[in-house]
């Protein structure tokens, strides 16, 4: 782990100047327990490292009178199980980043950093140079892939490992880029490409750029969300499959909702028509919900390790609607 | 580079490597050898501190991040030779045998009672949710700390 400096620039203009300088290799350190993870093992090598933090106006979460919450990207994923807000309306969102990791790491790491975390893929983060290193194989394809995706993968078959993002996709949220000197806002779930897109990098980031906020519209007073995941060790890990999900009811029928996996695809990932099909789901119907499942995973196209994962994708399914009742 | 915080309430100036971590800085910089390193990549919580009333992972931190931050480490708990009444405690029900988790432990308790002074055992689970303890089963590690909760 070697680099020449650490700074703390004064503002988002000299840090995205300062990052977008085309003979440097320059990282941004929010929390940093992914960047230093990287840096160790040499997976980037960084000429200088750039942390924030005099940046108070990245630091926040805050309530507008129209409804809807803004969070800034330096909040970290403690403060936002602490918030009173958040628990009480966006239970999907509390649920989330209390299952991330474990309460230390939850303290040092921050929404931006869980967003743009780098993939977990064991050869990815091991000495393998493979594809997303600039190699030319998937070592995961014929290999140890029992943790990679079983939607939308290849060439290369990473899952998204960050448990916000489907969260935050399922209540419509949209994200700000600082980018060449002005702010853009999208919707998060076109912030993340597939590796058929483009195998080396996982979201639309292009050098320079800063996430600087998220921001959540206002939601039906009577939604009802929750976050499902499923993962081998209580503490520390990362999910095999987790399920947001943000609905509304009317009785036991589905109104409106969005349903988003994490753990599956190389993105957070969502189904337009599955989602379309939610609407008059009867939750009480238990046959109704087994095809609604089953339709879901019907595009899985497992590895040889992790078919265990659509079956698992079928049954959170049935759990969340069993428990969001 | 120069790094300036507060470590254990003074004020604590350092000249350091750019590439160092928390850890290293203070076990082998400031000599401060309570925190312990156990795993290296967050998994273990061994190297818990506190940072701005925070429980942290040091091994996760370049010490660059401490600039202007306010530190504590288990050798700030206690009061000279007067024990903390959490280590007290921990020695009382047995809350250590090898020793290499308490120091984290210690940290992670004091961290919680910072935020929640009349913590519930679950609030008590959760707070030390992020350290590994391969000896004493937990159960006096959480009778401990609720034994000083309650005092
Ligand atoms: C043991 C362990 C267990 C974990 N478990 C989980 C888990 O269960 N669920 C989960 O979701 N995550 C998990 N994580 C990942 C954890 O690192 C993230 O959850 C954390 O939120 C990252 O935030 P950070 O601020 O520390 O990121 P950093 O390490 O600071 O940043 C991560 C990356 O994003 C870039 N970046 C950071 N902020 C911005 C920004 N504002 N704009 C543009 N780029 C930015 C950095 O340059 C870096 O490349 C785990 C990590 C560890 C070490
Ligand atoms: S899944 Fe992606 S990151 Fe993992 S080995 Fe294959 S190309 Fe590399
Ligand atoms: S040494 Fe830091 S968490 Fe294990
Ligand atoms: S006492 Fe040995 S690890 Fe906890």
């Amino acid at each position: 782990m070697k680099f020449k400096s650490y700074v703390y620039p004064l503002s988002l203009s000299a840090a995205s100047a300062f990052l977008a300088n085309k003979n440097e290799l320059n990282f941004l350190n929010a929390g940093g327990t992914d960047l230093l993870g990287l840096l160790k093992e040499d997976i980037i090598k960084a000429d200088n490292i750039l942390n924030l933090k005099y940046l108070k106006d990245l630091k926040y979460i805050n309530q507008e009178p129209s409804g809807e919450l803004n969070i800034g990207a330096l909040t970290s994923i403690s403060e936002i199980i602490n918030n009173v807000f958040i628990k009480k309306n966006y239970n999907v969102l509390h649920q989330a980043a209390s299952q991330i990791a474990s309460p230390q790491l939850r303290n040092i790491g921050t929404v931006g950093g869980n967003l743009c975390q780098r993939p977990r893929c064991n050869y990815f983060r091991g000495d393998f140079n493979c594809l997303r290193k600039g190699g030319d194989t998937c070592f995961a394809f014929d290999g140890f892939n029992k943790y990679h995706c079983i939607m939308n993968g290849g060439p290369c078959f990473i899952v998204n490992p960050s448990d916000l993002a489907p969260a935050l996709i399922s209540l419509g949220a949209f994200v700000s880029v600082f980018s060449n000197g002005r702010e853009k806002e999208i919707p998060l779930q076109d912030f993340y490409i597939l590796p058929s897109a483009n195998y080396l990098k996982e979201t639309i980031l292009e050098k320079g750029d800063i996430v600087t906020k998220i921001r959540i519209p206002a939601q039906p007073r009577d939604l009802k969300s929750n976050y499902i995941k499923i993962k081998e060790r209580e503490t520390w890990d990362f999910a095999l499959v987790s399920l947001a999900a943000s609905l509304v009811l009317d009785g036991k029928k589905i109104t409106k909702g969005s349903l988003v996996f994490g753990g599956v695809a190389p993105a957070p990932y969502f189904s337009v028509k599955g989602n379309k099909d939610l609407i008059g789901l009867d939750l009480k119907n238990n046959k109704a919900i087994e095809s609604f499942a089953e339709a879901f995973v019907k595009d899985a196209n497992p590895l040889s390790m992790n078919g265990y994962k659509a079956i698992m994708m079928k049954n959170i399914i049935i759990k969340l609607f069993s428990e969001i009742i | 580079m120069t790094i300036n915080f507060r470590l254990n309430g003074n004020d604590t100036s350092v000249e350091l490597a750019v590439n160092k971590r928390v850890v290293d800085l203070l076990r082998e910089d400031l000599q401060l050898t309570g925190t312990k390193e156990g795993c290296s990549i967050g998994e273990c919580g061994a190297c818990t501190i506190i940072v701005n009333s925070k429980a942290v992972n040091s091994c996760m931190l370049l010490a660059q991040q401490l600039e202007g931050c306010d530190v504590i480490t288990v050798e700030g708990l206690s009061d000279g030779e007067k024990l903390h009444k959490l280590q007290e405690n921990f020695l009382k029900y047995g809350g250590i045998q090898c020793g290499f988790c308490t120091p984290g432990m210690l940290m992670s308790a004091y961290a919680l009672f910072l935020e929640n002074p009349k913590p519930t055992v679950d609030d008590i689970k959760t707070a030390i949710e992020g350290n590994l303890c391969r000896c004493t089963g937990y159960k006096p590690i959480i009778e401990a700390i609720s034994a000083s909760a309650n005092s």
